[in-house]
């Protein structure tokens, strides 16, 4: 045992459901935090936006989360905050270690979308933050989800995920909703739930000038991989499904390994097979929605 | 490498893939690179399960394509080179 392991932490010990724990639904995944005494514990200001109410539905799974202090304190300098941020970790046995900048944490699946943790954290380095993200991608992924690099937006009570690598225009394309909310505007929780996928937002990204969507989640429309067009309008094109499948694994948040890769592509490909996945060759300007909404007429 | 009929090749193991309406999406795991084939080449690439003689692919995809012996094992001598190189194939005998 090194002495960054969670097991190490004063909080490991501590019994979860105090009166004190921090209640929040993030990414489709509902935590109950119990900080250590005296532990600093506040999350950023955008988590704060992307956070939800406990009792917020529907989730995809839902965690309680003993964390304390690292010991010996902050580890080496602060790191640049815009520096991108990864989170490494490994199931074995329905358990897993994450680690990530500020945080450390051992996390075990008691059963189908329930776990429980015990981490450490350090709170000059967005530990807390970072802990809720990254618990929210760990569980997301280990249900079956994806965690999509995208921007999504709320339309007429249904999630339009938009897709694509930086500079495609998934920001512009979300601007061209304009009856719509955001959802997430960098990168999103992907889900199946109560038989129907569902999209949460993520923290991350620029702002996005349409009104936030006050829902948790929401069930999918459809997912549109964005690219700049040449032409006079807006067009959609839906993709052949082996289309479709690497559209949405290269826009996968995290893969790598062979067993990775397969939770990956079995999870695009129920999500495919559920809802359409189109290209959107965008031009600046129109609305987007009356394309979007002949797309769905179509595929319904 | 260069392969000839009676080479051996097989899908390689460090790869994931599916079929999907038809076409395959290859992802070769340590080359961190994704493929999409055409229908021609899924049904050689699906072949390749197993390890399998080029000739007899070639033999396959005249059954099926209906197409002259001596093109089909060209197509399919083509298409192995290509994603030997590419690793998502492996040659099991070289049978040179």
């Amino acid at each position: 045992m090194t002495a960054h392991s969670p097991e190490a932490a004063p909080a490991a010990r501590r019994p979860v459901g105090a009166p004190d724990a921090t209640r929040l639904v993030l990414g489709g995944v509902a935590m109950e935090v119990c900080p250590a005494p005296g532990l600093p514990w506040s999350l950023g200001e955008e988590h704060r936006t992307m956070a939800r109410a406990f009792e917020a539905t529907p989730v995809v799974g839902s965690v309680r989360c003993a964390v304390g202090r690292f010991p010996g304190g902050s580890r080496g300098p602060l790191p640049d905050p815009a520096a991108p941020r990864t989170v490494a970790w490994r199931w074995g046995a329905e358990r897993a270690r994450l680690s990530t900048l500020g945080v450390e944490l051992a996390l075990r699946r008691l059963g189908a979308g329930q776990y429980v943790a015990r981490g450490a954290v350090e709170p000059e380095r967005g530990g807390p933050s970072s802990l809720c993200t990254a618990l929210a991608c760990a569980v997301v992924l280990r249900e079956g989800g994806l965690v999509l690099h995208a921007t999504a937006v709320e339309l007429r009570g249904r999630a339009v995920l938009f897709i694509g690598p930086s500079g495609a225009g998934k920001t512009t394309a979300a601007h061209q909703c304009r009856n719509g909310r955001w959802m997430a505007r960098d990168r999103a929780a992907v889900f199946e739930t109560g038989g129907a996928w569902h999209v949460a937002g993520l923290c991350g990204g620029d702002p996005i000038r349409l009104p936030q969507s006050a829902a948790a989640a929401l069930p999918v429309a459809a997912v549109l991989r964005v690219r700049r067009g040449d032409g006079p309008a807006t067009a959609l094109r839906e993709l052949h499904p082996a289309e479709a499948l690497v559209a949405l694994r290269e826009s996968v948040q995290r893969a790598g390994d062979a067993e990775d890769e397969e939770r990956v592509l079995d999870a695009a490909s129920r999500l495919l097979a559920s809802v359409p996945v189109a290209e959107a060759r965008t031009v600046i300007g129109p609305d987007l929605e009356p394309p979007i909404a002949a797309l769905l007429e179509e595929r319904s | 490498m260069s392969l000839g009929p009676r080479s051996e090749i097989r899908q390689a193991r460090r790869i994931a893939t599916r079929t999907i309406a038809g076409r395959a999406v290859v992802i070769v795991i340590d080359a961190r690179k994704m493929h999409t084939l055409d229908s021609v080449a899924t049904f050689i690439w699906e072949r390749a399960e197993q390890p399998r003689a080029i000739a007899s692919i070639a033999d396959d995809v005249v059954e099926r394509f209906e197409v002259e012996p001596e093109r089909a094992l060209q197509d399919v001598l083509r298409f192995a080179d290509h994603l030997v190189e590419l690793g998502a194939l492996e040659v099991e005998n070289p049978g040179l």
